[in-house]
């Protein structure tokens, strides 16, 4: 293990109460009992729904006599109306507790619901770091994707619709109170939806340990995670229905989001971020499209770090050559998203020259940026932008 | 604009969980918020006079109820926590209370209000509020102690009756009632006021002695007069204070007196009030009882108050005496001073002494017979004396001639009953009086003077009066002449009947002269 970190300076690790393993969506009536509550809202989405995970959770909430009030108008990139939406719902129908079955977006949006129903105001009053002044109400995470980890995570991400921003809302108020990590529930994930997800994770725990707020504890799940999520990610979208698979992918995608959420993340997620308030496309994605470019960018300042990342990757690395390295890993990188299936580029996906320069600026504006290894400037970004197109 | 790198730093420490308030989620600094909210709350609930429970419905067995239960009702709270709320209720209560509470959870009424008496002894007003506390259903129950309230509903309607009682003898005390008429009433409500059997005002009669001036007994047969006491028996009058007498115990001899007095009539308390004006005791408001009191300050504040109107009764009862004197003297005055006037012009008129005097006793007589009431026979009376009283403003020379006047002397002659009205006009006292002096010499046919006037236009006094003035001017002596004999004057008094004289007057003189000389 590399502790070229300064191992003494202080570090937090802040982790909800999980259970991971086949049917733990099936626990949600129990944790609701255990939690004294009566009627909760289950946030989720259209597709969740679809795919019959939403029931399978309301019959286990039915079960232990729990009532329930289905929020799901949630989109992709879920809206600051949506979260009002839902807390209005929350307060009408008094409920005591939020239930979020689904992906990222349904997970935020349950976050935004539980910050408002108990502090008030408009969500977007909360932005930024440590501004939840009081804990919302229970929240549980039953996550349908391998990738987004926002059933463990600090980070709520919800689109300003009007600024056209993400605005990106970090507290230790917004971890979930449990997750419930039931792989079973990622066998209905498409392959596109698979290898964004997919890809999401890896870009978490290839953020988190290079993070400038790294520590031991972060590195060894980032590392894990990397390991799992690159070798069982192409398995996973070619052999969907194969359990195991899925549940080394869950894995990933777990280890990956308790290393970002406390080492935090990096440039690839601010410069995501931005793209998805600008231009509302889909995060795994641009995570997916940007990561190589970031890479690049970052590798002279920490390149041992990115070494042990293409260790962990299986790709040949040379710690005396590292501009070898940097090709090997950088290509390494783009070969296994074309393989995934991310075959566009950011200009395919609608974004022009022009907007480069709005992109870079909300970027440099994201909480992400600060733990970056290298402090980028807004040339930087736009750089790096120009560079995905 | 570029992030500064203090700025960075502290952002960066924030995100990792390391900035002021980067703590994990806890419930407890809300829940402690919370629950101090709570404990301010259930204190304030405990200081409040009421008593607030909390009851399961249907079952309503009680689930909470706060502290000044133990207070007010002297149950501990776990004494009645998870029993039923309808043992503590009486059984009245209980048996209607069941059926109320079903009906307004039923008809979702937001409140029901009854009473009951807890304890058997405390009087108590119940609030209650139907609410569902998470799919629950429960009774708000809020109940306050009553028997203050009803203490001071009683008071006041108390106090309204005595108010009555004032108003009804402020009422007795201004009507213009008789002497007697008066002190009786005011006695009689007082001693219903002060719920006596009997009562007495006396007043001092002379410095040592006392008269009982009104008597009010609920029952016939007790006789005031055989209790009556006086000064010799009421050491404390001269202080102005109530004397309260029950029962035999512990009084001095004096009191002792009256208590074995007022036993022999069947009374076993007593109750008496000094009435005095201007620190003057002017005598001794008294009421007696059959059973024993306890005279109350209520009570004693109403004796001391009606013993004030009984005071201002009687005060009036002798003022009014006492001007019904001075009036009758004035009055009579007042007529010794005009019949001296009517006496002066006789005199000077050379008329004979009592001329005056006869045609007044016989104006009065004609006057009763023609119908006038008896009330204004008075003024009758004063007009009569005043018939000619304009004649002081006609000069000796006009009014003595001892010849016939000539035209212009008759203008002034006749100018006397003018002068009578402007004389007399001004005097109140006198103004009923003034139709004699200033119409006598109006005629029938309207030939008459000053005014002219004719017929049922001339006053009915001065009709009268007219008949008597001729007749008696002609059955009298004059400078001039003899007396005409009484049948020459009969006869005139018949010819000029219906010219001169009201025909019906005359008629009623006729009979009048006719019975005379019978």
């Amino acid at each position: 293990m590399d502790y070229s970190g300064a191992l003494g300076e202080l570090r937090k690790f802040v982790a909800p109460e999980f259970v991971f393993g086949l049917g733990a969506r099936k626990l949600a009536g129990r944790y609701a009992v255990n939690f004294g509550i009566n009627k909760a809202l289950v946030v989720s989405d259209d597709g969740v729904a679809a795919a019959g995970w939403l029931d399978s959770v309301l019959d286990s909430l039915k079960e232990q006599g729990i009532q329930s009030e289905v929020f799901s108008q949630v989109h992709s990139n879920p809206r600051d109306f949506e979260v009002m939406e839902g807390a209005e719902q929350y307060r009408a129908k008094n409920c005591q507790a939020i239930i979020a079955v689904g992906g990222g977006s349904p997970m935020d949006c349950a976050k935004g619901i539980a910050i408002v129903s108990s502090n008030r105001g408009n969500i977007l009053d909360f932005e930024g770091v440590d501004e939840v002044d009081k804990p919302g109400p229970p929240l549980i995470c039953i996550p349908t994707t391998a990738g987004s980890s926002a059933d463990v995570s600090q980070f709520a991400i919800i689109n300003d619709i009007k600024r056209h921003v993400k605005i990106a809302i970090i507290s230790k108020a917004v971890v979930p109170d449990a997750a419930l990590i039931d792989p079973e529930t990622t066998l209905t994930m498409d392959p596109y939806l698979t290898a964004c997800t997919g890809l999401d994770a890896l870009t978490h725990a290839i953020e988190a340990y290079v993070s400038n707020a790294q520590s031991p504890v972060t590195d060894l799940h980032a590392l894990e995670a990397i390991r799992l999520v690159w070798n069982n990610l192409l398995d996973a979208i070619d052999k969907p229905d194969d359990l195991d698979t899925r549940c080394r992918m869950m894995l990933g995608s777990l280890e990956a989001g308790l290393a970002f959420s406390n080492a935090s993340l990096g440039a690839v997620h601010a410069m995501a971020h931005a793209l998805g308030g600008l231009l509302d496309l889909p995060h795994g994605e641009c995570n997916a499209l940007l990561l190589e470019h970031v890479v690049r960018f970052n590798f002279p300042s920490t390149p041992h770090r990115y070494c042990a990342i293409g260790r962990a990757m299986g790709l040949p690395m040379d710690e005396q050559n590292l501009p070898g390295s940097l090709m090997e890993l950088v290509s390494g990188i783009h070969d296994y998203r074309i393989r995934a299936g991310i075959k566009r580029s950011l200009s395919d996906n609608g974004v022009e020259q022009d907007a480069i320069k709005e992109l870079a600026e909300k970027a440099f504006q994201d909480p992400c940026l600060v733990t970056n290894p290298y402090p980028a400037s807004r040339q930087d970004i736009e750089r790096i932008y120009a560079d995905a197109c | 604009m570029p992030v500064k790198k203090a700025d960075s730093e502290s952002l960066r420490n924030r995100i990792i969980g390391l900035g002021e308030k980067s703590i994990h989620k806890s419930y407890y600094p809300e829940l402690q918020n919370r629950l101090a909210e709570l404990e301010r709350f259930r204190s304030m609930l405990d200081q409040s006079s009421d008593i607030i429970f909390l009851l399961n419905f249907p079952d309503l067995l009680i689930y909470d109820v706060t502290t000044p239960v133990v207070t007010h009702l002297g149950w501990t709270q776990e004494e009645l926590v998870g029993s039923s709320f309808l043992n503590i209720l009486d059984e009245e209560t209980s048996q209607c209370f069941q059926k109320k509470m079903d009906t307004a959870w039923h008809d979702r009424q937001e409140r029901e209000v009854f009473t009951a008496l807890i304890r058997g002894k405390i009087p108590m007003e119940f609030v209650c509020s139907p609410v569902v506390f998470e799919g629950n259903r429960f009774l708000i129950i809020v109940g306050q102690e009553i028997s203050q309230r009803l203490a001071a509903e009683q008071q006041i309607r108390r106090q309204l009756f005595q108010l009555d009682t004032l108003h009804h003898i402020d009422n007795l005390i201004t009507a213009n009632l008789s002497l007697s008429d008066l002190l009786t009433g005011v006695l009689s409500e007082v001693r219903m006021a002060l719920r006596a059997n009997a009562a007495a005002i006396y007043i001092f009669d002379s410095p040592t002695k006392m008269k009982r001036i009104a008597w009010s007994a609920d029952e016939i047969g007790v006789d005031g007069d055989t209790i009556l006491l006086t000064t010799r028996h009421l050491p404390t009058l001269e202080y102005g204070e109530q004397i309260l007498l029950n029962g035999n115990d512990g009084y001095d001899e004096a009191y002792s007196m009256i208590l074995q007095r007022i036993q022999q009539y069947g009374f076993c308390a007593y109750g008496a009030e000094p009435l005095s004006t201007r620190g003057q005791i002017k005598g001794i408001l008294e009421v007696y009882f059959r059973s024993p009191q306890e005279f109350n300050d209520d009570w004693k504040t109403l004796l001391t108050r009606v013993s004030a109107q009984v005071t201002v009764a009687v005060e009036k009862s002798q003022m009014f005496k006492h001007l019904e004197q001075a009036y009758a003297d004035l009055n009579q005055a007042y007529d010794e001073t005009l019949e001296g006037w009517a006496a002066a012009l006789d005199l000077r008129e050379k008329e004979t002494a009592n001329h005056s005097q006869k045609v007044v006793e016989m104006t009065i007589r004609l006057a009763h017979a023609a119908g006038i009431r008896a009330d204004d026979l008075i003024h009758v009376r004063r007009g009569a004396f005043l018939h000619d009283i304009g004649k002081i403003a006609v000069p000796d020379s006009i009014l003595l001639k001892p010849g016939p006047l000539s035209e212009d002397e008759w203008v002034i002659m006749r100018q006397h009953p003018v002068y009578a009205y402007q004389m007399l006009s001004k005097i109140n006292y006198l103004k009923p009086a003034i139709e004699i002096p200033y119409c006598h010499h109006e005629k029938w046919d309207g030939s008459g003077y000053p005014q002219g006037l004719a017929g049922d236009a001339i006053p009915l006094a001065a009709r009268v009066f007219a008949v008597v003035d001729v007749w008696q001017a002609l059955t009298s002596d004059r400078v001039y002449r003899r007396a005409w004999p009484e049948s020459n004057a009969r006869k005139y008094i018949i010819d000029h009947s219906g010219t001169h004289f009201d025909p019906k007057i005359v008629e009623a003189f006729l009979k009048l002269v006719i019975a005379d000389v019978k």
